[in-house]
């Protein structure tokens, strides 16, 4: 009886190990594929660090130009330098990857890593989503900012801050649709509290509070006819 | 001169103006005219000009030319229909050869003043005009005499660029008071004291130099034309002279909702021009006063009520909201000293802070650490912050004790000359 027990686990490590051993080439494809990666962004981010110094030693004395003035827009203190060696270092690791789990032989392995691999493009759209959403919550939240302190508003900053969070959520409900996440669910939310904060503004505003409704657009009227008195030019 | 890029396009002209400009051949003097919807007064500027023409340039061939920004009402039939009545009584002995001929033209670009100057350049050009005016189309305060006091410092004494100085309120142009005049005379040298008066004589060269110009898209197609006109006549070491022109009383045309688009254009103008004329301002030191023509007098000036209490609310909200951006461009103890100075029920911000503070943006310009736009914007009110502390130091003094006053400012920039420089120079 333990005879053909024994037998039967042997076989299985046996197969066990064939296995592996059938695994070991895939992984030294995926290994290589992934060394060539980093070299390659290595390269390309040293090239791309020569340019912008050859470029800067060019323009020695001058200006720094647009992109530095866009990043720090969008509240992103790295170098324009910085980012696009970075950027271009993990472009180059995923393509790298990609390429080498699309020379391996046709298997389950190979599927898995090919369903892997392929998400890294939409989830990497996702995240540049999501810091797009970052960088224009902070252009909108800056001039929200200025333009109502520069008119005397009081509700300057709660209002700045407002209109940052409903920027970032919107370009975060998109990032998560993009993957795929809870879709349904994500834009039935989405609809029903922008909506909701519709209607509850114009009840709040309108109905539940009309005198104060009226008074406030007074003032507001007022206060944009107000002047300084000040002849500016 | 700095050498100019590329040569850009002239600015187009209607084929009927085409067409009388080549009929009218050359011309001695020229006068502009900018407008937009200006029906109410500028048939008493274009009987101004017509009459100072007139009598003050009798044997000369001139022109006048209305650049209009397509105005609804009838600001344009005005100019063309405007009688200036019998010149007798003001004419004294002088008989003009001829009318003055009248040009009277939209212009094409970006709707502003700047395009319509755009225009009145070519057509001066075209026309080899010696000697050019512009005058606002709002002014209420015109004679005959402004002509003569812009245009002869060019006909008769070789002057290239002739600005303007007034008798003005002190809360009048506070722009011009606090940052423009003396930020543009620590720069260059040069006391010009109404850099961005809107009223100029320049020479028909130094219109064709205009024209080289190469960004016409920009805020000079607006309101920083006058700072770009004044600055690149200073930098280009040009001969400049400045004509007092008596008291200037115009229609406002900045209520309070213009300011941040005006600011914007003015400033992020002169930081431009700081960047372009780079060599013309650096080591610059002190300033020197430049020729005048005209009587200086005393003149009766309209009162301008000034809400100081506004002006420091605006400034201690700013102070209490805006720093996370101010701290992307003003030091540590800019921010310290503008906390300490929001701290009264009045702004008290010091002449030695202030001008840092115009510095450190001038240089957070030059190095994009904000958006330029957003930088100036910020600026707006500690601008308000400094306008306030001036109205409070000076509400109950004399109009000469005010301009004393800013006497001390213009002194402080230039010595603060240094660390701008020093500023502009650092990379971040």
């Amino acid at each position: 009886m333990s005879h053909p027990l024994s037998q039967q686990i042997a076989a299985a490590f046996e197969r066990l190990v064939d296995a592996l051993v059938a695994v070991v080439p895939a992984v030294l494809v995926i290994v290589t594929a992934l060394l060539l990666g980093v070299l390659a962004g290595a390269l390309l981010k040293a090239t791309l660090r020569l340019a912008f110094r050859l470029t800067r030693h060019r323009r020695e004395g001058a200006a720094p130009g647009a992109p530095r003035g866009l990043l720090r827009a969008a509240g992103l203190k790295a170098s324009p330098e910085v980012v696009a060696g970075t950027a271009s270092f993990w472009t180059a690791v995923v393509v790298a990857l990609a390429v080498g789990v699309n020379a391996l032989e046709p298997g389950a392995l190979k599927n898995v890593l090919q369903d892997i691999v392929g998400f890294f493009p939409r989830l990497l759209a996702a995240a540049l989503l999501f810091l797009v959403g970052l960088g224009v919550g902070a252009l909108v939240r800056r001039s929200v900012l200025l333009g109502a302190v520069n008119a005397g508003l009081p509700w300057a900053r709660p209002g700045s801050r407002a209109a940052y969070a409903v920027v970032v959520a919107f370009f975060a409900a998109a990032a998560l649709d993009h993957l795929g996440v809870g879709r349904s669910i994500l834009v039935a939310a989405f609809s029903i509290v922008a909506g909701g904060i519709v209607l509850a503004l114009a009840l709040a505003f309108g109905l539940g509070a009309r005198d104060l409704a009226r008074g406030y657009l007074e003032r507001k009227l007022r206060a944009e006819h107000e002047d300084t008195g000040i002849r500016h030019v | 001169m700095t050498s100019p890029r590329a040569t850009p396009a002239l600015p187009p002209l209607d084929a009927s103006v085409a067409e009388k400009v080549k009929r009218l051949g050359p011309v001695d003097v020229l006068v502009g005219i900018p407008s937009f919807n200006n029906e109410r007064t500028i048939g008493h500027v274009v009987r101004a000009v017509v009459a100072g023409l007139a009598r003050h340039f009798p044997g000369a061939r001139a022109v006048l030319v209305n650049s209009d920004g397509g105005s609804t009402d009838g600001t344009r039939e005005i100019v063309e229909r405007t009688d200036v009545g019998s010149l007798a009584e003001i004419l004294v002995d002088a008989v003009p050869v001829a009318p003055a001929a009248r040009i009277v033209t939209g212009y094409h670009g970006v709707p502003g003043k700047g395009s319509a100057f755009r225009t009145i350049f070519r057509i001066a050009a075209e026309l080899e005009a010696k000697a050019c005016c512009v005058v606002d189309s709002d002014l209420r305060s015109i004679t005959p005499e402004w002509v003569e006091l812009l245009l002869e410092p060019v006909t008769a004494h070789g002057y290239e660029f002739v600005a303007p100085l007034y008798g003005r309120h002190r809360y009048d142009g506070t722009i011009t008071n606090t940052i423009v005049y003396p930020l543009t005379r620590a720069l260059y040298g040069k006391r010009i004291r109404q850099p961005i008066g809107g009223d100029f004589g320049f020479s028909g060269k130094l219109a064709a130099r205009f024209l080289e110009f190469d960004d016409w898209e920009g805020p000079v197609a607006r309101y920083g034309i006058d700072i770009f006109m004044t600055t690149t006549a200073v930098a280009e070491k040009l001969k400049v002279a400045q004509a007092y022109l008596g008291a200037k009383i115009h229609d406002p045309k900045d209520p309070g909702g213009d300011l941040q688009p005006m600011m914007v254009q003015v400033v992020s103008t002169l930081f431009a021009l700081m960047e372009r004329y780079e060599p013309s301002w650096k080591g610059v030191a002190g300033s020197e006063a430049v020729p005048l023509f005209g009587f200086p007098y005393t003149v009766g000036l309209e009162p301008v009520p000034v809400k100081v209490e506004r002006l420091a609310s605006i400034f201690q909200q700013a102070a209490a909201d805006l720093v996370p951006i101010w701290e992307g461009f003003l030091s540590e103890r800019s921010l310290a000293e503008i906390d300490e100075a929001a701290r009264g029920r009045l702004p008290a911000l010091r002449d030695d802070t202030w001008v840092r503070i115009v510095s450190e943006t001038a240089a957070g310009w030059r190095h994009r650490l904000l958006p330029g736009e957003t930088l100036i914007k910020s600026l707006v009110p500690l601008y308000l912050g400094k306008v306030a502390t001036f109205v409070a130091e000076t509400e109950a003094g004399t109009a000469d004790e005010a301009e004393a006053r800013l006497e001390e400012l213009a002194l402080a920039y230039e010595r603060g000359k240094p660390e701008l420089e020093a500023l502009w120079a650092r990379r971040s």
